[in-house]
């Protein structure tokens, strides 16, 4: 199949290789990646083509959850009983008893707030997850289409999950052997912890059991799932993969935490290591020098004008924003120069019909008539179609759900709360505890974040700002770091990071 | 130096005082030879304190300086009287109510005054941790200190109190000086005030910010306020015209467009005067000063009139944002000695079980949530709480309150009892710690059963308790899904549908 080369997910696919657009939020990306571990029993396949799909169902609990029967249109009958699943599902959905069942509006009412709020967004619950806590409480995006009936199939969770679950499960041929021992470890703890004995899943599993085998037979692998697999093995990916084993391996192993509590975690940080990943090969696309490769993040006071640091994140944000749209202009840019060097650029083969449309005047009748200056015609391009949002929108959501945006639209800014913080602390747990001078200097080397002085040494920060102001900053930080049970804080100033997550166990 | 004292343990004593980081990193690369060390380490980390086999380990961080006797000696050593007799031209004289200094520490050292700033900072200390330094700077700034941060100088000196007083007279000193509001760090520059972590903990106990329908009511009407207390607020003399005819020192006056004026005439003047422009000034120091005259005055009755509130705990709950600390405390110091705890045992039960699961009953013991429900409690939000999973219910007579520093401790250390901490007998741990902001958010979600706090940092204490306390081997379980369900009395067992057999 000849690809559309030119078309904005084809571009940041060249420009990033692992590429969420703006429906995948950190929530879609992490519930994929599990669904595919889950799917798969932990291990990698022992051939290329036999992963198996992460679309699983769970009509039965998505019924009760969301008051929705999911299993209409299922006339397949309960095994042992005259009951179909049709109807099974419309109880449910309605809280009533069923087959010998008990207070199941109550546990309909507590399992709806479980509910991953950053998920519920459109009409539609089939895309709606719960929060990733148990295995029995993970399903795919489900969407109705042939009448009446709800099928589990790809609208936000499009492959970039699966792509991480391969990146752990059998990460790159080039990654080193300390990352594959990483790799078994963070397999094997969020195992652990998706199995977690629970009420919830005493429940959730229940329900599906109780389903036709028919119901819980496996979906078979589409193409672009295959994919999105394949992905998982590219050598270009090694980087990525070794901090996602390094951090996911951290987050499970730490001590202190609930099951839940570092799933969530899991959840942060897989959509952070994804987001810093993009900027990372951004920044080498447009060659930004070394010392403008930072994000920094601010905790800032009342007055938004006096806040040098805050006005500082918020430009920090924008010119991130800038290199992925930079980005992607030099991508459009190397890929017209390389179809052009090739013969002729034949817009139809290289584009979907619908960019085509929209380029056709601005761009395409430009290049026909003769123009030959790529980088405009990349530009016109870049603001004539969606590539923003397969690209820094991308970027941006995954940012925005895990609570490292803030500000609103207009004044928008980089910050931490502290469930963010505990991700951070969860992924450095196995060098814990340690100064917060030294714990913010590591976020530094892992995400490129920055908080501290320290950490900005050798930054364009340490010109722009004083180091007075990013020493507030960091005391914020703290702060919210003490607050949040990450630290404590010693008579001598000292703050002290993941004290209780150093220790296995406790 | 560490593997010499190894070494020579058993012959003499070997004091070494070090930070924690190089005694980690010591404990770490001596783990092999000497694994007592990193043992110590973590067991002082977690006990406050830890001896055994010749090596004894002091976390200093669990000194407290805010013990009775302690906090009597240095509050003592900086406002003596022998220190603040005045100097050769001293606006007082014989007289310490001229002098802003010597007025401050004399009121200092008012056994009442006393008792409050010990108690503000018992309550900041569960938070931080003060160092003698910290604690001995911020008393002197309380006696010495103008107030005033856009003054170059925040410290007085005599040459310029007598100079002052000779340019303006008494109304030259105002309340911007007075030891209530130093010691809660006005006059300090915003950014200074947050990076000193005792200051930034102080100013967010926001003492005199929110309104005490009593308190306040004095200022407008002094004849409701008890006679003893009365000249607190500087009532003007009988038939006597001239502002400030009734002001006793600095610390009842307020700087406003029309003159300094005394807490009482401000009062009279916004309540009762025809002067438009009087009244506008008067409203305008009332509400918008820096500090405000009303945020001034209530501090003043914190600190000298806590007597007509009910004493200095009463005061402290009525007039700071933590209205229960003081409660916390005073259990903490019961605990500390043994004494009997088992009602505020089921009161702590009650609001944690509100918090963790929505119920504020304590009548099935402690009812620990599935880790994942937690997940679901908002704590803070205006709206009713969601039915939670239940892992396990632990009885009240398993539950053990105590105070983190006990033993040797308390042997070696100044400590003072400020929080206490819970657990599940006979586990040291999991715990609970329970400082001044969880015990809050517990009274609150107690007494309430409403929106609490802002939740943020309770629930992530919560969140980690619960978790360790679900994943313990030999807590028993409930054999069956059983839900809390705030809309119900009780909890209800949860049955999924029963498959049946072909």
């Amino acid at each position: 199949m000849s690809e559309k080369v030119l078309d904005p997910g084809e571009i940041a696919a060249k420009l990033m290789l692992v590429r969420p657009d703006r429906d995948q939020k950190a929530s879609q990306v992490c519930v994929e990646f599990l669904l595919t571990l889950v799917a798969n029993s932990y291990t990698a396949p022992s051939h290329e083509s036999e992963p198996r799909s992460p679309k699983i169902r769970r009509f039965a609990l998505r019924s009760l959850v969301f008051r929705r029967n999911f299993l209409e249109g299922y006339g397949e009958l309960i095994p042992g009983t005259s009951m179909s699943a049709e109807e099974y599902g419309r109880r449910l959905a309605n809280g009533e008893e069923v087959l010998g069942s008990s207070h199941l509006d109550r546990a309909q009412v507590a399992l709806r707030g479980l509910v991953d709020p950053s998920t519920e967004t459109g009409a539609e619950p089939g895309q709606y997850l719960l929060m990733p806590f148990h295995e029995s409480l993970l399903w795919y995006d489900a969407r109705r289409r042939v009448p009446r009936r709800f099928t589990a199939q790809k609208v936000r969770m499009r492959g970039t999950g699966v792509t991480l679950a391969r990146a752990i499960l059998d990460p790159p041929a080039r990654a080193s052997e300390e990352t594959r021992h990483l790799a078994l470890k963070a397999v094997d703890g969020i195992r652990g912890a998706l199995n977690l004995d629970s009420s919830l899943a005493t429940i959730a599993q229940g329900l599906e059991d109780i389903l036709p085998e028919s119901l819980h037979t496996p979906v078979d692998l589409e193409e672009d799932e295959k994919r999105s697999w394949r992905l998982g093995a590219n050598p270009d990916l090694v980087e990525l993969s070794e901090r996602i084993c390094r951090h996911a391996a951290g987050v499970v192993d730490q001590g202190g935490a609930s099951g839940p509590a570092r799933l969530w975690q899991l959840r942060t940080v897989l959509a952070l290591d994804l987001a810093t990943d993009m900027l990372q090969r951004c920044w080498s696309a447009v060659d930004e020098p070394p010392e403008r490769r930072h994000l920094l993040l601010a905790l800032p006071g009342a007055d938004r004008p006096s806040d040098r640091v805050r006005l500082r994140s918020e430009r920090s944000w924008n010119d991130a924003r800038s290199c992925i749209n930079w980005a992607t202009i030099r991508t459009i840019e190397s890929t017209l120069r390389e179809l052009h060097d090739s013969g002729r650029i034949d817009w139809s083969q290289a584009l979907s019909s619908r960019t085509e449309r929209s380029l056709s005047p601005r761009v395409i009748q430009p290049y026909e008539s003769g123009l030959r200056n790529f980088r405009k015609l990349a530009q016109l391009m870049f603001e004539n179609a969606t590539y923003h949002r397969a690209a820094t929108d991308g970027f941006r959501v995954l940012l925005e759900t895990i609570g490292m945006s803030a500000g609103g639209t207009r004044y928008r800014y980089m910050s931490a709360t502290p469930d963010l913080l505990a991700a951070w602390v969860g992924a450095l747990s196995s060098d814990m505890p340690m100064t917060s001078d030294e714990f913010f200097r590591r976020v530094r080397q892992e995400w490129n974040i920055i908080v501290s002085p320290s950490a900005a040494a050798g930054t364009t920060l340490a010109d722009d700002l004083d180091g007075d102001e990013l020493t507030l900053n960091l005391r914020r930080f703290e702060r919210l770091l003490i607050e949040s049970g990450l630290a404590s804080g010693l008579s001598d100033r000292t703050v002290l990071v993941g004290e209780r997550v150093g220790r296995r166990g406790s | 130096m560490f593997k010499r004292a190894m070494a020579i343990r058993h012959d003499k004593k070997v004091l070494l005082c070090v930070n924690e980081g190089i005694l980690r990193d010591a404990a770490e690369d001596l783990e092999s030879t000497d694994p007592l060390i990193r043992a110590g380490l973590d067991a002082a980390l977690r006990d406050g304190a830890h001896t055994h086999d010749g090596i004894t380990v002091l976390n200093l961080n669990r000194q407290r300086l805010t013990d009775k006797i302690m906090w009597d000696r240095l509050v003592g050593y900086v406002t003596q009287e022998e220190l603040w007799r005045g100097c050769e031209d001293c606006p007082g004289g014989e007289d310490d109510n001229l002098c802003p200094m010597r007025a401050n520490a004399s009121a200092l050292r008012q056994p009442y005054a006393r008792h409050v700033l010990r108690r503000l900072l018992q309550v900041c200390s569960g938070e931080m941790t003060p160092t003698i330094r910290e604690l001995l700077s911020l008393i002197a700034y309380a006696v010495v200190g103008t107030g005033q941060a856009e003054n170059s100088a925040q410290t007085w000196t005599c040459q310029e109190v007598a100079q002052r007083h000779r340019d303006r007279g008494d109304a030259e000193f105002t309340a911007d000086s007075a030891f209530y509001n130093l010691i809660l760090g006005e006059g300090i520059d915003e950014e200074t005030r947050e990076r000193s972590p005792l200051l930034d903990a102080l100013q967010r106990l926001t003492c005199g910010s929110s309104s005490d329908l009593q308190v306040d009511g004095w200022l407008r009407d002094p004849t409701q306020m008890p006679e003893d207390s009365s000249a607190l607020a500087g009532p003007p003399k009988l038939n006597e015209k001239r502002p400030l005819s009734g002001s006793k020192s600095h610390l009842d006056r307020v700087r406003t467009e029309i003159g300094e004026r005394s807490f009482a005439e401000i009062g009279e003047i916004a309540a009762i005067s025809e002067d438009h422009h009087q009244v506008r000034a008067c409203i305008q120091a009332l509400v918008e000063g820096s500090p405000a005259a009303i945020t001034s005055w209530r501090r003043r009755v914190l600190f000298e009139a806590s007597d007509e509130l009910g004493g200095p705990d009463h005061a402290v709950a009525r007039l700071t944002s933590l209205t229960f600390a003081t409660e916390l405390l005073t259990l903490a110091e019961t605990v500390a000695n043994g004494g009997r705890t088992l009602d505020k045992l089921i009161e702590l039960v009650g609001g944690l079980n509100f918090l963790a699961t929505g119920q504020s009953t304590s009548a099935d013991g402690l009812i620990v949530p599935d880790p994942a429900s937690l997940f679901a409690r908002k704590p803070g939000a205006f709206r009713s709480a969601l039915p939670a999973f239940i892992t396990a219910r632990v009885p009240l007579g398993r539950l053990r309150l105590a105070v983190p520093d006990r033993g040797i401790v308390e042997d070696f250390l100044d400590v003072d009892h400020v929080e206490v901490t819970l657990s599940i007998d006979p586990f040291p741990e999991p715990r609970l710690t329970i400082g001044p902001r969880l015990f809050q958010a517990i009274s609150e979600a107690r007494i309430y059963r409403g929106p609490v706090g802002h939740g943020t940092a309770e629930m992530t204490d919560l969140r980690s308790f619960y978790g360790r306390l679900a994943d313990l081997d030999d807590l028993e379980k409930e054999p069956h899904p059983l839900v809390a369900d705030p809309g119900q009395a009780g909890l209800v067992r949860v049955q999924p549908p029963i498959p049946h057999n072909e």
